[in-house]
């Protein structure tokens, strides 16, 4: 397997009421089209991890390194899906998603429709021309994993990004990031608080804990490929993560 | 439909009815002398005479001239350097003690030092204007894009917007809402004090100046024309281009 991400010995703290606390203790290895989620209560660090793969922040110890080279900066290839939605109020549905590739390296009309097919992979070719203020929370988040679709990152990072949706727009959504996720074999970080949803989507799960040594538990999802959330095996994985979880 | 607008429109204008008829009594009750204080029907007409002879377009359009000259100036220079300070913290660091000391002072005080520099004339005006707007305008962006949201920064980034471009479409616009108020609050600021600039110029031929020679001559009438004109502009700037804008643009950030 080839790694792509590599966080070595990494550590980042923060001063919580007047104390330095360690916020993420990580030693971990991502592969090249790995489904990695991670669960962890409320305040152990999840968001900290996106962002230092994001390149927003940095670690107080040890090195996080993409294909082999330092994490400077934030990049397109580390895109990211925000957990609240961060889709630009000023912009219409189809320019948040075209301002991703107006930087690169195509023509306008490549950039339109490049746009326009990601819209229509989220379902939301209809509302193109709308602004944010329109949508629902839901069409506003399909709006950002389109945004973040289109500059084809190397790996996807997303951070609680159904969070705030029903139960049954979320389903819905996790069914559209599978079957993308399957057509373009990206590499994907998942961070959610729901169980059930981490063993739906990952190939691998990872239980966060707070303080030192952050990983509690690393384990590879072995159901087959349309898994059945009601099936013996589901609910024996389930079961054993939400041990680890209390 | 046609009686809304009806309805609308005596609405507005029957509080403007109400003064007239007060002005009207207090000029019938002589109150104060007559020649000191002219009758409300007497001022619209000469209103309507200035107006159709052109000498009152032609005031009010040098006004706005300079007004939107010095303001258009003030305004860049206070988003670009907004801007600059609200990214770069040495920088505010550095300004801010400054501006906040500057910014209470009226533009107006600043007049006598720049004619030294300028002389009598629109260059004088323009940059006291100028500088009227700019600290409104400044400082409401700078607020502006302390307020953004980070992660629409960190989306921007994400998304591999670099330096101007990153600046031009999320500094910028996410502070839009803060440097709108600046806007308007500086153009306000602008307004003012060009009028001041122009009572106390001789050769700018601004609503300003025409007061103040109404005054001189003892035309008490036409210096309430220009006295009211400067109101209905201001009104009609408000209504035709900040109203607009805030129709248009400002719904967008009211998230949900
Ligand atoms: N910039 C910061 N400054 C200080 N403390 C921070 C900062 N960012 C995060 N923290 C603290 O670090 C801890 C982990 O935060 P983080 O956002 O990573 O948690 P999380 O696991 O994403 O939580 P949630 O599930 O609620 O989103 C929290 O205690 C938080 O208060
Ligand atoms: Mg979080």
């Amino acid at each position: 397997m080839n790694t792509i991400l590599n966080l070595n010995k990494v550590k980042k703290n923060f001063v919580i009421n007047g104390k330095k606390e360690t916020v993420l203790d990580i030693n971990l290895n991502v592969n090249k089209g790995e489904f990695v989620t991670i669960l962890g209560p409320s305040g152990c660090g999840k968001t900290t991890l996106i962002n230092l793969i994001a390149g927003f922040i940095k670690p107080d110890e040890g090195r996080v390194t993409f294909y082999d080279r330092k994490i400077s900066g934030p990049h397109p290839d580390r895109n990211v899906v925000f957990q609240e939605y961060a889709v630009f109020p000023w912009r219409t549905v189809l320019e948040n998603v075209k301002l991703g590739l107006e930087s690169k390296n195509i023509t306008k009309d490549e950039q339109e429709s490049l746009a326009k097919k990601y819209l229509r992979l989220v379902g939301l070719e209809d509302v193109a021309n709308m602004y944010p203020f329109e949508l629902s929370g839901g069409m506003k988040q399909r709006v950002a994993i389109a945004r973040t679709l289109a500059t084809d990152p190397k790996i996807l990072l997303m951070d609680e990004p159904f969070g705030s949706l029903d139960a049954q727009r979320r389903e819905i959504l996790q069914d559209e990031l599978l079957k993308i996720y399957e057509k373009t074999k990206k590499t994907v970080i998942f961070v959610t608080h729901n169980i059930e949803e981490s063993i739906y989507l990952g190939k691998r799960l990872i239980v966060l804990k707070p303080g030192k040594n952050s990983i509690k538990l690393d384990i590879s999802i072995n159901l087959p490929k349309s898994r059945d959330r009601t099936s013996e095996r589901f609910r024996k994985i389930e079961k054993k993560v939400r041990q680890y979880l209390t | 439909m046609k009686n809304n607008l009806f309805k609308k429109i005596i609405k507005t204008l029957y509080p403007f009815a109400v003064l007239v008829i007060i002005w009207e009594i207090i000029f019938q009750c002589e109150v104060f002398p007559q020649y000191w204080f002219p009758g409300p029907f007497h001022v619209i007409n000469i209103f309507f005479k200035m107006l159709f002879d052109g000498s009152l377009i032609k005031y009010s359009a040098i006004s706005l001239l300079n007004t939107t000259l010095g303001f258009a100036a003030g305004a860049i220079f206070g988003i670009a350097l907004g801007l600059y300070a609200g990214i770069n913290k040495t920088f505010k660091d550095f300004v801010s003690p400054l501006i906040s000391l500057v910014y209470p002072i009226p533009g107006i005080a600043w007049l006598p030092l720049v004619l030294l520099w300028f002389g009598f004339g629109y260059k004088a005006i323009i940059f006291t204007v100028g500088l009227s707007g700019f600290f409104s305008v400044f400082y409401n962006t700078l607020i502006g894009v302390e307020n953004i949201n980070i992660k629409y920064i960190r989306a921007g980034q994400s998304l591999g917007l670099r330096k101007f471009k990153l600046i031009k479409e999320v500094y910028f616009w996410g502070a839009f809402p803060f440097i709108f108020t600046g806007l308007k609050l500086g153009y306000g600021r602008s307004w003012r004090t060009v009028i001041a600039g122009e009572m106390l110029s001789f050769n700018i031929h601004g609503l300003g100046w025409f007061i103040w020679r109404s005054n001189e001559f003892f035309n008490f009438d036409q210096l309430l024309v220009g006295v009211i004109s400067i109101g209905i502009i201001g009104l009609l700037v408000d209504k035709l281009v900040f109203k607009k804008i805030e129709e248009k643009k400002l719904k967008l950030w009211s998230e949900n």
